[in-house]
């Protein structure tokens, strides 16, 4: 139904922020047809002002009321003490001892180790997971994870481990969002 | 009555969304809006407004066909479900509750009676 059509660079980025705040492909769907059908003509600047419109209001939506608002700080909040607890719990990397231990062993100190990408991976995860206010989760979830990536990414070990750890964030917040959806479609499908 | 009302914008588009039947999608949505009630909304408003509508259960949408005007694109149609119905059934209750006996010059005589 519909048909996808060339996006410049702008128009494309403007089009991941409107999916990723949780707009569906219908609904996009609709909202680029309603905007044609009102003579404004893709890859002109007055139908990228309009779409940008569109995505600034969807992200606007954590902010709109106290739930949601809430839930984002819970989720900010949460991803942080997670990223926290995960380096605090983490050891530094011991070269002397690896020779004495088996393959498998040497993998998970090495893994480990790397308390930054382990504690993007958690953090991500459950920012990903975390159920509720569904009508700002979508987008509350990616402005969760951008801000823990701005207060705990670029903490110890340098730029390339801070865009690694924040790259791991939202990789891991992606498959725990998706891990939610699907779960929810399947127990709303009901028992086989 | 539910603890969380609607909207001023949510409430004006549930109306528009029924007053406009069949007949409802964004663009004649912002359209009624502004016709019937003066309110000069966003497009970006009235789009995230209905889309939050149909999350929240009140509103249900389904794709119409593509037309050429719109660049082979399907309309996405709302229909108001009976739960938007009811809550702003209670929406309009709390007004009218406000306004009941209200003796105030200016204010109109059926929203006071």
């Amino acid at each position: 139904m519909g048909h996808r059509v060339s996006r410049g660079p702008a128009q494309g980025l403007v089009w991941v922020l409107v999916r990723a705040g949780g707009f569906s492909r219908d609904g996009l769907e609709g909202v680029l047809g309603d905007l044609e059908e009102e003579g404004l003509e893709p890859g002109t600047w007055r139908h990228l002002r309009a779409l940008a419109g569109v995505a600034l209001h969807v992200h606007g939506e954590p902010y709109r009321d106290r739930e949601a608002r809430g839930w984002l700080l819970l989720a900010a909040a949460g991803g942080l003490l997670l990223w926290s607890a995960v380096v605090a719990a983490s050891f530094p990397p011991m070269p002397d001892l690896e020779p004495l231990w088996d393959p498998v062993s040497r993998m998970a100190l090495r893994f480990w180790s790397a308390s930054h990408l382990t504690a993007a991976l958690a953090a991500g995860l459950f920012v990903g997971h975390l159920p509720g206010a569904p009508q700002a989760a979508e987008a509350g979830r990616w402005h969760a994870c951008s801000m823990v990536i701005a207060v705990a990414a670029w903490q110890g070990q340098g730029v390339a481990t801070a865009l690694m750890a924040a790259a791991a964030l939202l990789v891991a917040a992606w498959i725990g969002a998706r891990a939610r959806v699907d779960r929810a479609r399947g127990r709303a499908a009901g028992p086989a | 009555m539910s603890a969380k009302g609607l909207g001023d914008l949510e409430r004006l588009s549930l109306l528009a969304v029924l007053r406009l039947g069949s007949e409802a999608y964004a663009v004649s949505v912002r359209r009624e809006l502004l016709e019937r009630a003066g309110r000069k909304a966003s497009r970006g408003a009235v789009f995230v407004t209905l889309d939050r509508l149909e999350r929240k259960g009140y509103l249900r949408s389904q794709m119409g066909e593509p037309t050429p005007e719109r660049g082979g694109k399907a309309k996405r149609m709302f229909k108001v479900e009976p739960k938007g119905v009811a809550a702003l059934a209670a929406s309009l209750q709390e007004i009218r509750d406000m306004t009941r006996g209200l003796d105030v010059d200016g204010l109109p005589r059926w929203a006071t009676a």
